[in-house]
């Protein structure tokens, strides 16, 4: 059993790490949110009820080995619930829509994805995200924005690794369309004129 | 796809929180830290938070311990200074802690009108201990002791209004509140009484005459308060085998400091009282009323007894006998009995020999011609006693033990006659001869005083 100096010990470290935690990931974390959220005081409020629901879990008793992880994860779980205030249907049932068993296809690779990334510009897909159904804005933002690997999204959106990387081709090439179905409206008005 | 990254991310970059937001999220996670600190810790958890100095830490963890500490020593004196008020007498520095703040916090504390009585009885008793553990050391003033009187009027009033209260919801429980009250009134009536007297003779301390009168005036108000209906039988019982129970376990508790005569004195009037209940229960079912008496006599012994083993000044001036007087068994009582019948025989011997001499002390002729026939009805009396006693198995005890009496008392009363009779013609002689006097007086003295211890 640890002595009083020693429980105070932890209890200092568990504060120092829980702030510079906030000082590392508040505005990734505010980032995450209001791209996702759309709602810039909605995702304030998403940041620090992350971090408020972090520090009870910690002033438990529980230890935090990668606060990045556990706060994304926390913020993520908000965001779903934030989602399932405003829409009738779950991420599940938009899931069932679209009909498709995610992990049988073939292009599931990350070369795959780096070959269809290399085809999209960037800042017109940036402006296309909200446009496309959320569980794939979801990826792309961990993927492209939070910089987290297919395994860590995995993790934390509790799916496998497969439907992470099929999510992410999804939705690159749903932008790649967006912007190209853009640029041949453009043309055709162009034409028109 | 480094280059979609580079450029997504760089307009995603864009998105941030500006300064104001910035400083206004980490204050409100900040308090919300302050709020709901570290649970399983003790110490100054927020000033880590708040980012204060080190310095200001330490002081805070210090004044905290120092509060804390202060705090215990606080707790620590007032406790010890109520311990030691506790005996504490008027007069004393600690006197007024003890009765206005250890009395008044159990007072507040107890709960339940009985107890409550229980409680001012208590307190009566203590006032009472307090003014004659005074009056033994000279101490009890005028001030102190109407001082006393009123506290006691005070404490027999608040078990009065108790009891009056309890009257409204259990009447039974009101009746044996009363009774537990009379009982204590009584007892240091009669304890101060016994006090005096004995001090009178031995002409040591104070008198406790106030006192005593405000007990038998407070004794007089609860006897008449009282009404004359007795508690139902049930809750007699149930209080008699409270009150029993607690006089056994006393009785286990003084084994240590008691002389086993004590003991077994004391065991003797415990087991006279299980008769007297044993009596009364069997009386039950033919006469309840008079069971429901012989238990109230019981329950009213057994307090006497309690007192007795745990008053310590009741116990200093009274006998158990006088307290609880012993219950003879019939063999006992032929005993005392015959032992009375001898003593009553030689005090008519005594009386006689004191007749024989009176020629020559010149007792008074009207004096002889009363005495003379008292003497012969004594005779009569003890002798046929003691043809009965020979006869009786047992059946006219009560009738003999009168008789007895009787006869005693009318000895003795002659007998003290002719001693008053002798001492004054022995004073008639010294005043006559004054030189003689110096020398005979003391003779005929101590000649007196050697057979009235004879008797």
């Amino acid at each position: 059993m640890p002595s009083r100096k020693q429980t105070s010990d932890i209890a200092e470290d568990q504060e120092t790490s829980f702030l510079k935690a906030f000082e590392e990931y508040s505005d990734a974390l505010f980032r995450h949110a209001a791209m996702r959220i759309s709602n810039r005081e909605k995702a304030i409020d998403a940041v620090h009820d992350t971090f408020t629901k972090v520090w009870s879990y910690v002033r438990q008793g529980h230890q935090v080995d990668s606060f990045r992880s556990f706060l994304y994860k926390v913020l993520n779980n908000l965001i779903i619930d934030e989602y399932r205030k405003h829409k009738e249907s779950s991420l599940d049932a938009l899931l069932e829509i679209e009909g498709v068993d995610e992990g049988s296809f073939p292009e599931l690779s990350e070369s795959t994805v780096e070959a269809l990334a290399a085809t999209i510009d960037g800042r017109k897909a940036f402006a296309l995200l909200e446009d496309i159904p959320e569980q794939y804005r979801e990826v792309l933002i961990f993927r492209f924005v939070d910089d987290l690997g297919p395994k860590e999204i995995a993790e934390l959106i509790e799916e496998s690794e497969n439907v992470v990387s099929v999510r992410i081709h999804r939705g690159l090439r749903l932008l790649r369309n967006k912007i190209e179905s853009g640029i041949a409206a453009a043309e055709k008005r162009r034409v028109t004129k | 796809m480094k280059r979609f990254s580079q450029q997504f991310n760089k307009k995603a970059k864009d998105i941030c929180l500006n300064l104001v937001e910035k400083r206004d999220l980490r204050e409100r996670v900040v308090s919300y830290m302050e709020y709901h600190p570290l649970l399983n810790v003790y110490r100054g958890e927020t000033a880590m938070v708040s980012g204060r100095e080190e310095h200001f830490i330490l002081f805070n963890f210090n004044k905290w311990r120092v509060l804390r500490w202060s705090g215990s020593m606080a707790l620590l004196l007032v406790v010890s200074i109520s311990y030691i008020a506790e005996n504490a007498i008027p007069g004393d520095t600690l006197y007024a802690i003890k009765v206005g703040f250890n009395e008044e916090l159990r007072s507040t504390v107890t709960r339940g009108s009985y107890e409550k009585v229980v409680w001012e009885t208590e307190r009566l008793n203590r006032r009472i201990a307090e003014a004659r553990l005074l009056a033994d050391e000279g101490r009890l003033t005028q001030e102190v002791e109407a001082e006393v009187v009123s506290a006691i009027k005070l404490h027999s009033d608040n078990a009065r209004r108790e009891i009056e209260h309890l009257k409204l919801s259990d009447k039974d429980e009101a009746t044996l509140a009363s009774l537990s009250l009379t009982t204590a009134l009584d007892l240091q009536s009669v304890s101060l009484n016994r006090r005096d007297n004995g001090n009178q003779v031995e002409g040591a301390s104070q008198s406790t005459d106030l006192i005593q009168a405000v007990l038998t005036q407070t004794q007089n108000a609860e006897l008449i308060a009282q009404d004359n209906e007795l508690p139902s039988y049930n809750r007699l019982i149930a209080k008699v085998e409270s009150e029993t129970t607690r006089a056994h376990e006393l009785l286990k508790g003084v084994t240590e400091y008691a002389t086993t005569v004590e003991q077994s004195d004391i065991k003797k009037r415990l087991d006279d009282i299980d008769k007297r209940i044993a009596t009364a229960m069997a009386l039950f079912e033919s006469d309840e009323l008079a069971a429901k008496q012989g238990l109230v006599n019981a329950l009213q012994q057994t307090n006497r007894l309690i007192v007795f083993m745990t008053n310590i000044d009741v116990r200093a001036n009274l006998t158990i006998e006088e307290l609880v007087p012993n219950t003879l068994t019939t063999e006992e009582r032929f005993g005392a009995l015959q032992l009375r019948v001898q003593q009553t025989d030689s005090l008519i011997e005594l009386a006689e020999i004191k007749l024989s001499t009176s020629t020559a002390t010149s007792v008074d002729e009207s004096v002889i011609e009363k005495v003379l026939p008292a003497i012969e009805n004594s005779k009569v009396t003890i002798t046929n006693l003691k043809e009965l006693l020979l006869i009786s198995d047992g059946a006219q005890l009560e009738t003999m033990e009168a008789l007895a009496l009787d006869a005693y008392n009318i000895i003795s009363d002659v007998v003290s006659l002719l001693q008053i009779q002798e001492r004054e013609v022995l004073r008639e002689l010294e005043a006559e001869t004054p030189s003689e006097v110096e020398i005979l007086p003391g003779q005929e003295k101590s000649t007196t005083t050697e057979t009235h211890l004879e008797v």
